[in-house]
């Protein structure tokens, strides 16, 4: 355990007096943090199981919603209404939810970039709203006093953590492959394939 | 627009999406990181009560200050004289405040015994009120003036009869305060009657308020007799709205750190566990050997990190967790340890901290080498997690421990003998690898001059000799400062010093400690010398701190020699 809060100690500032006591065990991270780790994994298993993000950025209320998601946090993350634990978990749980609905279909999309074709169907929210509205509700109940919980939320966490790096890195790795590969066959100086590039 | 151009925008999106989507965690991991705590367990500061050293029990004066243990920097937050008092003060969990118990220097009040007794409430009914409610409230009234009553009636039964006894009843006011950590903000969320006389009044030192753990409720007690007779009550800091909780004997609430049960002692050991919202009231007849004649360690009651378990020591130290849904007693005992003293739950890992090897050190001192150690209280495992060695303490007298929350610093305060052998009140601390004293004394005083009123004088410098000792004047490091070395009885002394021309005399303001380089320091020196002469002899006069500041107060224009007396004069030549 000791090397998970290692890790999230370059994450967050760890204070345990904002950090929720699992059957005796204390989260390596803030309540804020965590919930925007826990709001990240659960979001992560979500796509994964609902498959959409490999098709296309989410529909635009999903999109609306997420970036009011987003705006929210300043509020909450300045202290400026902190009106206790419970909002501060909820605070990050709809922030990781927005991020991973947002960086998952994009790392996807951009990594996919050749192979993907024009499809852009509006795919239906309901399940969206559900699984929000789930995610809204946790707050409610948390945290489970057993240490299955503790264990259940330190993997959800440490999942949330993982895809955020894991998409950033995807895109990343891209980014260099392909100026590398522009480089390597294009030549760094070659007037003929900028202007290719550029008239694309 | 064609396949390629589809492509094109909603691969620009993607981007965007991303873009946006990683920039915001960026920015929300390092806003995070770089947020300093509110409060964080960690010890970092310290809110402490201090009074004069020398004063024994009964100090003339209490001052709350706020000390940051990295930068040495410390803040007064609030204080009293004459017979005022100050309790402990207690941070809320959330550090965003500091609660404490405050009585003002005032004459006590002389009320009379209620008239109309209002012994019959019962648990949540409020007491009633009679026609006579627009008559001078009585004593009783003021005492039991919460809102919601959840005490059980004997205990209203029990102070109407103590009321009765007597023709007056003495009590006075204590208010129930809450002040941020830098001193700006201040409220006192209620003033409340205590029953009880100097006795009381001088054994609030030892008690402070407690928090819920949510931060939103305060619980504290108020004495309704003379000795340990208390009930426990808290106020909601956000409506005011007051509850009285039960009866009990302990100086500071214990709450458990779920906020749902609060715990105390009757007067007879009886423990007590009550639920905060009044629904539940449990009481355990503890098979336990008193210590000292009283209920088991009062001040070492506490819950288990999940809620369930009281924790309680016997006189053998040895910890006794009460299942307070079943009963049930297990049994925590550190054979390695002889002690388990001054005890703590870890607020980073809910483990269990103590002082370990009190069994060594005589009655009332504490022994040379202390160990702080930790215990798992699920698997009973300990561990030493270091030991320090004490230093020689003011009549080798006793020293008050406390372990930080996380475990990681212990705390003692104690009094030691500077150079001069004169009593000095001091913080030690030790965190495995350095200790360090601070000297507590000098953040009552107020300075009695200001850098303009500094001078140098080139005549100090040079070696003089006394009748039974030598000194040596040399130009300090800093401007405006003096080394002082001299030597007593064989033995070596070093101290800073500084020359002061004060209403038309002299002063020379030694600083024992040569701290100087303390941010305002410099103009609290430990003590006075007055220049009487430097030709032909250095004739040095010894004055006390509070006499200076009495003399400086009265002058209007100079000192008058006669103003100082000729008391602890000494005269020094110059030798070669």
């Amino acid at each position: 355990m000791s090397v998970i809060a290692y890790l999230f100690s370059f994450l967050c500032s760890q204070d345990a007096s904002r950090s929720f006591a699992i059957a005796g065990h204390l989260l390596p991270v803030c309540q804020r943090c965590a919930g925007l780790y826990l709001g990240m994994g659960v979001t992560f298993v979500y796509l994964l199981l609902k498959r959409d993000y490999r098709k296309d950025l989410p529909p635009r209320s999903i999109v609306y919603l997420n970036v009011a998601c987003l705006l929210a946090m300043p509020i909450f993350g300045f202290h400026l209404l902190d009106p206790g634990p419970a909002w501060r978990l909820w605070s990050g749980l709809v922030y990781g939810n927005a991020i991973v609905f947002l960086l998952a279909p994009a790392a996807s999309i951009i990594s996919n970039e050749s192979g993907r074709t024009a499809c852009h169907a509006e795919p239906s929210t309901t399940s969206f709203w559900i699984f929000f509205a789930f995610l809204n509700g946790i707050p409610l109940w948390f945290p489970a006093q057993s240490v299955w919980f503790y264990c259940a939320a330190l993997l959800l966490m440490l999942v949330g953590l993982l895809c955020a790096v894991f998409c950033v890195s995807v895109v990343t790795v891209l980014v260099i492959k392909r100026l590398f590969m522009s480089a390597v066959l294009k030549g760094v100086n070659n007037e003929y394939a900028r202007s290719q590039d550029s008239r694309v | 627009m064609n396949t390629q151009e589809v492509k094109t925008v909603g691969c620009r999106k993607a981007w965007i999406a991303f873009v946006a989507a990683s920039s915001c965690l960026l920015i929300y991991v390092m806003a995070c990181v770089m947020s300093p705590p509110g409060w964080s367990p960690d010890s970092s500061k310290i809110a402490i009560l201090v009074t004069p050293a020398g004063e024994g029990e009964n100090p003339k004066e209490f001052a709350i200050f706020v000390y940051d243990i990295a930068t040495g920097a410390h803040t007064l937050l609030d204080e009293v004289k004459a017979d005022g008092v100050l309790s402990a003060p207690a941070w809320s969990p959330d550090g965003k405040w500091i609660a404490y118990y405050k009585v003002e220097p005032t004459p006590s009040e002389q009320v009379s015994p209620s008239s109309e007794p209002n012994a019959t409430a019962s648990i949540g009914e409020q007491p009633q009120k009679t026609p006579e409610d627009t008559t001078p409230s009585t004593s009783a009234e003021e005492l039991f003036s919460e809102e919601n009553q959840m005490l059980p009636p004997f205990v209203f039964e029990l102070a109407e009869e103590r009321v009765k006894d007597k023709n007056d009843v003495e009590t006075f006011d204590v208010k129930l305060v809450i002040a941020t950590p830098d001193g700006k903000d201040k409220e006192t969320l209620q003033v409340m009657k205590w029953v009880g006389g100097d006795d009381e009044r001088q054994s609030m030192v030892l008690m402070k308020p407690t928090w819920s753990p949510d931060c939103k409720r305060l619980f504290y007690v108020r004495a309704i007799g003379e000795g340990d007779s208390f009930y426990i009550a808290s106020i909601d800091i956000a409506t005011g709205t007051t509850y009285a909780h039960l009866p009990g004997s302990v100086v500071a609430p214990v709450v458990s750190p779920d906020g749902k049960w609060v715990a105390s002692y009757l007067e007879d050991g009886t423990l007590v566990a009550s639920g905060t919202n009044g629904s539940v009231c449990k009481y355990f007849k503890l098979d336990l050997e008193p210590v000292d004649g009283g209920p088991p360690m009062l001040d070492f009651t506490f819950w288990s990190p999940d809620s369930r378990k009281i924790l309680v020591f016997d006189k053998d130290s040895v910890l006794h967790g009460i299942d307070i849904a079943s009963g049930q007693t297990e049994l925590y005992k550190d054979p390695d340890a002889n002690s388990i003293a001054y005890p703590v739950i870890s607020s980073t890992d809910k483990k269990l901290y103590y002082l370990g090897g009190f069994r060594t050190g005589e009655e009332g001192r504490p022994p040379q080498t202390i160990s702080l150690k930790r215990m798992d209280l699920q698997t009973k495992r300990t561990r030493t997690i270091f030991t320090f060695r004490m230093p020689e303490l003011h009549n080798d007298g006793g020293a008050l421990f406390s372990i930080s929350p996380n475990g990681k610093v212990v705390l003692a305060r104690a009094v030691m003998d500077d150079a001069f052998e004169k009593e000095r009140s001091v913080l030690i601390f030790w965190d495995g690898k350095t200790q360090k004293i601070v000297k507590t004394d000098r953040w009552l005083l107020k300075p009695l001059y200001g850098d303009s009123n500094l001078i140098f004088e080139e005549k100090l410098i040079g070696k003089w000799r006394g009748e039974d000792s030598r000194i040596t004047i040399a130009k300090g490091t800093q401007e405006k400062t003096y080394k002082l070395t001299w030597v007593e009885e064989d033995k070596e002394h070093h101290a800073a010093a500084n020359l002061v021309r004060l209403k038309g005399m002299t002063f020379l303001g030694v600083f024992i400690d040569e701290s100087l380089v303390d941010p305002g320091s410099h103009l609290l020196p430990d003590i006075f010398m007055r220049v009487v002469q430097t030709e032909p002899k250095l004739t040095l006069q010894a004055i006390e701190y509070n006499e200076l500041a009495e003399v400086l107060e009265k002058a209007a224009e100079s000192i008058r020699p006669e103003d100082v007396g000729t008391e602890g004069i000494s005269e020094f030549e110059r030798a070669k």
